[in-house]
């Protein structure tokens, strides 16, 4: 299923946080991780992600540091800071929100 | 490299203003597509194809530039910049309105000459700190401060010296070392904070130790309002550190004892020279009571009462001036330096008083909120050292212009006129504009970057 655009693009920060929260992860990671818990619904492009990774870090929302990991390829890894927990506590709630609304406007059905 | 991976990280690139930060991009991009092509050769493909396979599935280069570089682009910090301005009009125009009025018996033509000169000299030097990579300081910083610790011990000996205090001659500009030496202090103890600090005791007393050597080369110089000034902005910059989330420790014991300790060093420092009486006694003290030796220790907070209790709202307070020996002249004595603010609010009026404290008010507030926008840690230990080292500069001298602080030479930062003081502001200033232009510096913890 293709999922609208704008849609997508107000939830990938919640969504990106949010994969942050269970552990550091760099780029490439998050894009499979994502597809990979969506069974491919979701496909984070890099072109979205990496502005929006960019723009949290200078918020400081996350850290960033190199690590080559297992690999000798080096890795920038991504870290959830508090203020970023803070941020994703919001977001879901907002979210919440927002789709308990639509769902009861479009007449209690439940796509789950 | 791959002639579409390079092509791909350059159109990137070319959207990115500021090219500090395109090493550690490329870097990041780069990395992303290998990790894509790696997926895409163990599905089978060419290596060839999968290359460009996973070129394109990042996406518009063009586009991500773009959006990349509306997060780095330098940020000018513009209403510091214009709060500065303000302050140094604010002078320019008291010092104007002082030279020109007879009374002051000062010579107009080379007050308005030399103000011209600093403020050009200044604006150089605080575009200089401005785009000098601070960074680069970070590694020298033990050899800066012991440095700076010598520069002072041997000026304290060998320089000339005009009332007590050791002054330094180069051409035609003459300036008390102590005030090149605190912006040194400042800059390199921010990043020994940086070292030393989240680590163990050892390095913990490392600094204490050398911080107190450094406060002790200011009070023997002496000079006592400037290690006031360097004592808060080390106590600040190391509460920061102690409070900052990498620090490991007991928090509560190693602050309480080291502000016991300040505490208890200050008590002894008053009781020594309260101990020891005499005029510096009195001085220290006279401020409770401005009207208990008007013509002795007590001259200066006299005269500054009686100005300020006479002030309008609007206009010349009528005790601005003074005739001493047949000469009408303006009560106080530097009048254009120390004592600016007392000025402004007698010459002018209180409405205009506020609005200076207003304006430095404000560009506190603004250097404060720039300062927790810093991410880069010792960036963030340098700006905060300089907004403290401003805000008690700004505090001490209105407090005493009021008559609520002994007189102990605080200078108004940018509106007293001040020569060297001035250029010394500037440069700080500069750098502080030029850490918050650099605040999204990418931390690099394991590895140098290959670019």
């Amino acid at each position: 299923m293709k999922i609208d655009k704008d849609l997508m693009k107000g939830s990938t920060t919640m969504l990106i946080l949010n994969l942050l929260s269970n552990g550091d992860m760099y780029g490439y990671q998050m894009v499979k991780e994502l597809e990979k818990r969506s069974d491919n619904t979701f496909t984070l492009k890099e072109g979205t992600m990496y502005p929006i990774l960019h723009s949290l870090e200078s918020e400081g929302m996350v850290e960033a540091y190199w690590d080559e990991g297992a690999s000798s390829r080096k890795r920038k890894y991504y870290h959830i800071t508090g203020k970023g927990e803070k941020l994703l506590k919001e977001k879901k709630k907002e979210w919440e929100i927002y789709s308990k609304t639509v769902n009861k406007v479009m007449g209690g059905m439940c796509f789950e | 490299m791959n002639k579409h991976i390079s092509n791909f990280l350059n159109k990137v690139s070319e959207q990115i203003q500021y090219k500090s930060v395109l090493g550690s991009i490329s870097e990041e991009l780069k990395s992303h597509i290998y990790e894509l092509t790696d997926g895409y050769i163990e599905d089978g493909m060419s290596e060839d194809e999968a290359i460009q396979k996973a070129v394109k599935q990042m996406g518009n280069p063009v586009h991500i530039g773009k959006e990349l570089n509306k997060t780095h682009r330098p940020k000018t910090e513009w209403s510091i910049i214009s709060l500065l301005g303000a302050m140094v009009l604010i002078g320019g125009i008291a010092l104007f309105s002082i030279a020109s009025d007879q009374a002051s018996l000062l010579n107009l033509d080379q007050f308005l000459k030399s103000y011209l000169i600093y403020t050009f000299i200044g604006i150089g030097v605080c575009t200089a700190c401005y785009f000098f990579d601070y960074t680069k300081l970070e590694k020298y910083s033990l050899f800066i401060f012991i440095v700076t610790i010598a520069f002072l011990f041997i000026s304290q000996k060998s320089s000339a010296h005009v009332y007590g205090v050791p002054y330094i001659r180069i051409g035609g500009f003459s300036f008390n070392p102590v005030s090149i030496a605190l912006p040194f202090y400042l800059i390199s103890f921010s990043g020994l904070t940086n070292k030393w600090v989240p680590g163990n005791i050892m390095d913990m007393l490392k600094i204490l130790g050398l911080a107190s050597l450094a406060v002790l080369t200011l009070l023997f110089h002496p000079s006592f309002s400037n290690a006031m000034l360097l004592s808060g902005g080390f106590i600040i910059l190391i509460t920061i550190a102690v409070m900052g989330k990498g620090f490991v420790g007991n928090r509560k014991r190693i602050l309480t004892s080291i502000y016991g300790s300040v505490t208890l060093g200050i008590l002894l420092l008053l009781l020594h020279i309260l101990g020891q009486g005499g005029y510096k006694a009195a001085r220290l003290l006279v401020f409770l009571n401005p009207n208990s030796d008007p013509s002795g220790a007590g001259y200066i907070n006299f005269l500054l009462n009686e100005m300020l209790s006479s002030a309008k709202l609007f206009g010349k307070s009528d005790n601005l001036y003074l005739t001493i020996e047949g000469v009408n002249r303006i009560a106080l004595p530097e009048i254009n330096t120390d004592f600016v603010f007392a000025y402004i609010v007698s010459a002018f009026g209180w409405i205009i008083g506020m609005v200076t404290i207003m304006v430095i008010t404000l560009a506190v507030v603004r250097m404060f909120l720039a300062t927790r926008k810093i991410n880069h840690l010792y960036g963030k230990y340098l700006a905060c050292s300089i907004v403290s080292v401003f805000t008690l500069q700004a505090l001490g001298n209105i407090l005493m212009n009021i008559g609520m602080a002994p007189i102990l030479g605080f200078s108004l930062p940018f509106i007293s006129y001040g020569g060297i003081n001035f250029v010394v502001n500037m440069a700080l200033i500069g750098v502080l504009l030029g850490v918050y232009r650099r605040k999204d510096l990418v931390i690099v913890k394991q590895g140098q970057l290959n670019t």
